[in-house]
């Protein structure tokens, strides 16, 4: 849902700093945009939620987040050195137009530090912890020639891995013969333009491309470094601090806050499943 | 079709500046958050950035609601705000 507003500043402070650093790691020479449509709820259908994710593909490294987040980050380095009141004013409205889902809050730099690095950065649902995660992953993909089919007006074909407890089905095309895909997915002799589970709680579907030359960053923060598994864990624990903040919000109606309690509760199928 | 040459069109970028604007009348009315009043609540010895609370409104078609939200950044504060907000008027 994306939703928004006007905001009113009656006090200002000065204290406030930016919490994240941007390093420029390299520079994008194309972004693919998918869409990303993902049950929150296992097996629940209502609890659908889609948003648009980016790859920024760069000589050295690639880049997949959130084009919220992208536009937001654009945003924070633009006002970083205004007074925090200033830069708080002019962020929230356009920030709060479309805000992060709390699933596709994190970056996934795949060759980056090194060559076949994926490091993955995320942010808990009570956006209390920065996590870091550094892998070494290995796709082992099943190809079939036999199997093509037209995507987004491009010849894909057919391949099959299984990751981090699920079957994934992608489709390729080799006509962009990028080793890239969305999230933390590449590998394949083409770029991924279509993917998803076996039960398609999340799939990932290219939905346009452009060819730019921007500084890709990495976005620093104080990271707590962990792996894939504890994450998820982090996730999952992170729930409780959510619905805590909850506790400390007045509601017009009480039967807002069970509702928002029930979702937060509700959120059990994070991409990775361990 | 000419995929390429299709997206490679301006404004073909879904979130351009234009459709995030039209968005934005569309949705303006869903949503009021108004920021109340700010203070430094608490501070840490072991912690150099200053705790600074936030209090907050907002409205949206669900209903409204307020509350305070304490962070060390303005991101974080941000970002909380928005996580709250999400879930609620979702």
């Amino acid at each position: 849902m994306r939703y928004l507003i006007n905001i009113f500043i009656f006090l200002v402070f000065s204290q406030l700093l930016f919490a994240q650093k941007y390093k420029q790691i390299d520079v994008s020479q194309r972004k693919f945009y998918y869409e990303y449509t993902f049950y929150e709820e296992h097996g629940n259908p209502n609890s659908v939620k889609s948003h648009q994710m980016v790859l920024e593909v760069g000589s050295q490294c690639s880049k997949f987040y959130s084009t919220s987040a992208m536009y937001a980050d654009s945003l924070f380095m633009l006002y970083a050195n205004e007074p925090s009141d200033v830069a708080f004013s002019k962020l929230l409205p356009q920030v709060s137009g479309s805000p992060v889902p709390a699933y596709c809050n994190y970056y996934v730099y795949k060759n980056y530090p090194e060559k076949g690095t994926t490091l993955f950065t995320g942010t808990d649902m009570s956006i209390e912890g920065n996590f870091l995660v550094n892998e070494k992953i290995k796709f082992n993909w099943e190809i079939d020639d036999n199997s093509d089919t037209i995507i987004s007006g491009l010849s894909c074909i057919k391949a099959k891995t299984q990751f981090a407890g699920r079957n994934y089905i992608a489709w390729f095309t080799l006509a962009i013969p990028i080793n890239d895909g969305p999230y933390k997915f590449y590998g394949l002799p083409g770029l991924i333009v279509f993917l998803h589970d076996s039960k398609k709680e999340h799939v990932f579907k290219l939905v346009s491309m452009k060819n730019v030359k921007k500084p890709i960053y990495f976005v620093d923060k104080d990271f707590i470094t962990t792996d894939a598994k504890g994450f998820v864990k982090a996730l999952e624990a992170s729930k409780a601090e959510l619905i805590r903040m909850l506790d400390n919000v007045t509601f017009s109606d009480d039967a807002m806050k069970y509702k928002a309690v029930m979702r937060v509760q509700r959120r059990n199928n994070f991409i990775e499943l361990y | 079709m000419d995929w390429w040459a299709e997206t490679e069109k301006p404004g073909a970028f879904p979130m351009s500046r234009n459709k995030f604007n039209i968005t934005m009348k569309i949705v303006k009315p869903l949503l009021l958050i108004t920021l109340l009043s700010l203070g430094l609540s608490s501070s840490s010895p072991a912690v150099e950035q200053e705790v600074a609370c936030v209090k907050y409104s907002i409205q949206c078609d669900a209903g409204s609601f307020n509350g305070t939200i304490c962070g060390r950044t303005t991101t974080e504060i941000v970002g909380k705000v928005l996580a709250i907000a999400d879930i609620v008027c979702q």
